[in-house]
């Protein structure tokens, strides 16, 4: 078993919740918002803000049995999955089209398997790595600030509501892996505060990250030329012309896939975890079994079409598994100890 | 049993070499062309040879179906692979550039390895002249043009106008895109003549000249870092050369028309004529050059209008803050028959170190 400090713990999350989709969800979510898009985020921020709230509330009636573990285990898996398809499509568009996919998979996957084979304070600590890669891309980005046209801001039109719905059902692809916070949260050691500053802190950071990332791409992209960007971040990126790197795009991507392969980590180590807790089994098997799937599937899932079906459908499963189970949970608690 | 491991993990760490590009297998392009030959697009592109310790440049042409296909072509034409990795200049045919334009470009923005951030030019006529350049150059074409681009955005004679901006601006409804325009003297050198003007995605075949294009970016508050303009001062029988040293713009747009209110500072660089030294005649001055400045303007933006070419985007803040306007129809042709009323101001800042 093991501890985990409230730094740790909000790092941790910060990491599951950011890894992959950074660099992705704003095409999509822009398109669909319009020049709504950046007022339609600061309500899913707030949602986000009150979901962490609920859950800092009702954490301790949060006790998925086995069945309810089963569940999360296997959505885990399809996240995973979701993610490493997509690294390695990007990888092999942007980086990799000749070396055979199943390598790229295979090194990435293959760190998580050491990763997850070794104690857990290894894995916890992971997320550190990332801390000093997160100013180097902010800083990337603002490269891009005398291109901004403020004007994209508007004009806003909040009269339609399908558009606004449709906006934020896509904004929650930044919220994927909040779940994670009603695993761990009993890990938190009892001396140190979560609830109030701390995480109006993380909810802060959270949101500051996603909505910088969303207020860049709309205002450098014309809304109608962003339906051919997939990955906005990268080609804003790659747009400008520094003297010091050939390609600030490629520089980035190198960042992204540390980034993610660390959430990777993260995920499995989701998965290793909560099957020993519930399922009392340690052996090595399941975890090399766990990541040979990985490798197969998402080099399997690794083309335009299967990517994107992924990607469409991991939505909807998120809200089943961030909303509608831990909502059954904790209600079924209460009922139990009624 | 470690050893194995340690060999497997050795493996995967060579997965890049499957994607490692040498430098002996591809031969690196500076300056690209492209025009429309009939019913084909024609490519030409110059790369580096070395004979004798000397590095020469060569050109390859090539014809096809699209862009692609005809530097597929031209490649078969040269002993290694034509790379566009680090590309500085794409030249295209005006003839070109008055289709579709984006469509030729397409490539460059859909395969990561080609740098978009190359410049991009306009060029008039035959596109083999532009790879053949006069002894009087003294130079190549792949420093030529690059040079002669970088010290047009230097000197504000051109916006730095790069192949990823192009297609970001085409892509957008509510701003044309203007390119730099190149011509060929009388000795067959290449100038940047002034700017293209656009109109959606179509090069109008209308033109501002190079002052005029000067006037363009400093309507834009797009200096570079040198802008000078000179005019003829009749009554004061001299000439009289400023720079540019700050643009305050106010655009305010109503529902019937666009007041453009410009204050710029200025510093004098020449005027033989003398005697800034006295208040009235600074006062004189600036009220001189408002009027030219303004009468400039004025014929940009009716030039701009007659070529249906909203470059200074405009279109903008329509679409963002004057719904009514901006559902009129398309942008294009509101722009070209909307009043726009334009106001100078000159603040003389500086007459350096002469008065």
């Amino acid at each position: 078993m093991f501890t985990l400090s409230r730094v740790q713990f909000f790092l941790f999350l910060f990491i599951i919740q950011t890894g992959t989709v950074f660099i992705s969800f704003q095409s999509r979510f822009i398109m669909a918002s319009d020049h709504n898009a950046w007022v339609i985020f600061i309500f899913a921020g707030s949602l986000h803000y009150v979901q962490l709230l609920l859950f800092e509330k009702f954490h301790k009636r949060f006790n998925p049995g086995k069945a309810v573990s089963h569940l999360y285990i296997a959505y885990w898996i399809i996240i995973t999955i979701s993610f490493l398809s997509y690294i390695n499509y990007t990888l092999s568009v942007w980086i990799f089209p000749h070396t055979p996919q199943f390598i790229t998979m295979a090194t990435i996957v293959g760190v998580s398997l050491y990763a997850n084979t070794r104690r857990p304070e290894t894995i916890i600590n992971l997320p550190i790595v990332i801390i000093p890669l997160i100013p180097i891309f902010i800083v990337f980005l603002f490269m891009s600030l005398p291109d901004l046209v403020w004007t994209r801001l508007f004009p806003l039109d909040v009269m339609e509501y399908k558009p606004l719905l449709k906006g934020l059902f896509l904004s929650q692809a930044t919220f994927i892996g909040i779940e994670i916070f009603l695993f761990l949260r009993q890990y938190v050691k009892d001396d140190e505060q979560v609830k109030g500053k701390p995480i109006f802190i993380y909810q802060s950071i959270w949101f500051l990250f996603f909505f910088t990332t969303v207020i860049f791409v709309l205002l450098y992209f014309p809304i109608s030329g962003l339906k051919f960007v997939t990955e906005p971040l990268l080609q804003l990126l790659k747009y400008q012309k520094v003297t010091f790197v050939e390609r600030l795009d490629m520089f980035f991507l190198y960042i992204w896939v540390i980034w993610s392969a660390i959430t990777v980590i993260l995920y499995n180590f989701m998965i290793i975890h909560t099957r020993k807790i519930h399922f009392k089994n340690t052996s090595n098997r399941f975890i090399i079994l766990l990541h040979l799937i990985l490798v197969v599937a998402s080099v399997y899932l690794a083309t335009k079409d299967r990517v994107e079906i992924v990607r469409r459908a991991i939505i909807y499963i998120h809200i089943v598994f961030s909303i509608l189970v831990p909502i059954i949970v904790i209600l079924m608690d209460r009922r139990e100890k009624k | 049993m470690k050893k194995g491991l340690l060999i497997i993990i050795m493996m995967l760490l060579l997965g890049g070499c499957w994607d490692e590009a040498q430098y002996k297998d591809v031969t690196i392009v500076p300056v690209m062309g492209i025009e429309k030959d009939g019913e084909e697009i024609k490519t030409i592109f110059s790369f580096p040879t070395f004979e004798n310790g000397m590095i020469n440049y060569s050109t390859s042409e090539g014809k096809g179906f699209s862009t692609w296909n005809a530097r597929y072509d031209a490649n078969q034409r040269t002993m290694e692979a034509l790379n566009l990795a680090h590309l500085e200049v794409l030249l295209v045919s005006d003839n070109l550039a008055k289709k579709d334009i984006y469509e030729p470009l397409d490539m460059f923005f859909r395969t990561p390895k080609n740098r978009i951030t190359s410049y991009i030019a306009i060029i008039e006529g035959d596109m083999e002249q532009y790879f053949n350049l006069p002894e009087d150059v003294n130079t190549d074409v792949a420093d030529f043009y690059p040079e002669l681009l970088h010290t047009a955005v230097l000197y504000t004679f051109v916006a730095e106008n790069t192949l990823g901006e192009t297609a970001k601006i085409l892509r957008e409804e509510s701003m044309d895109l203007s390119l730099p325009y190149m011509t060929l003297n009388e000795k067959g050198i290449p100038t940047v003549e002034g700017i293209a003007l656009f109109s959606n995605y179509k090069f109008t075949g209308k033109t501002l000249r190079k002052e005029e294009s000067i006037a363009a970016n400093i309507m834009k508050d797009n200096l570079g870092k040198h802008t000078y303009l000179t005019y003829k001062w009749r009554q004061k029988e001299s000439p009289i050369t400023i720079e540019i040293i700050s643009v305050h713009r106010k655009i305010k747009i109503t529902h019937d028309k666009i007041d453009l209110n410009y204050v710029i500072d200025i510093g004098v660089d020449e005027f033989p004529k003398n005697g800034l030294y006295k208040n009235d005649m600074r006062r004189e001055t600036e009220n001189f050059l408002s009027d030219e400045m303004k009468r400039d303007f004025n014929k940009v933006i009716q030039k701009t209008q007659e070529a249906k070419s909203d470059i200074f985007g405009f279109g903008r803040r329509v679409h963002a803050f004057h719904s009514e306007l901006w559902e009129r129809g398309d942008w294009q042709e509101t722009y070209a028959t909307f009043p726009i009323e334009v106001d100078v101001k000159v603040r003389m800042k500086r007459t350096n170190i002469l008065d």
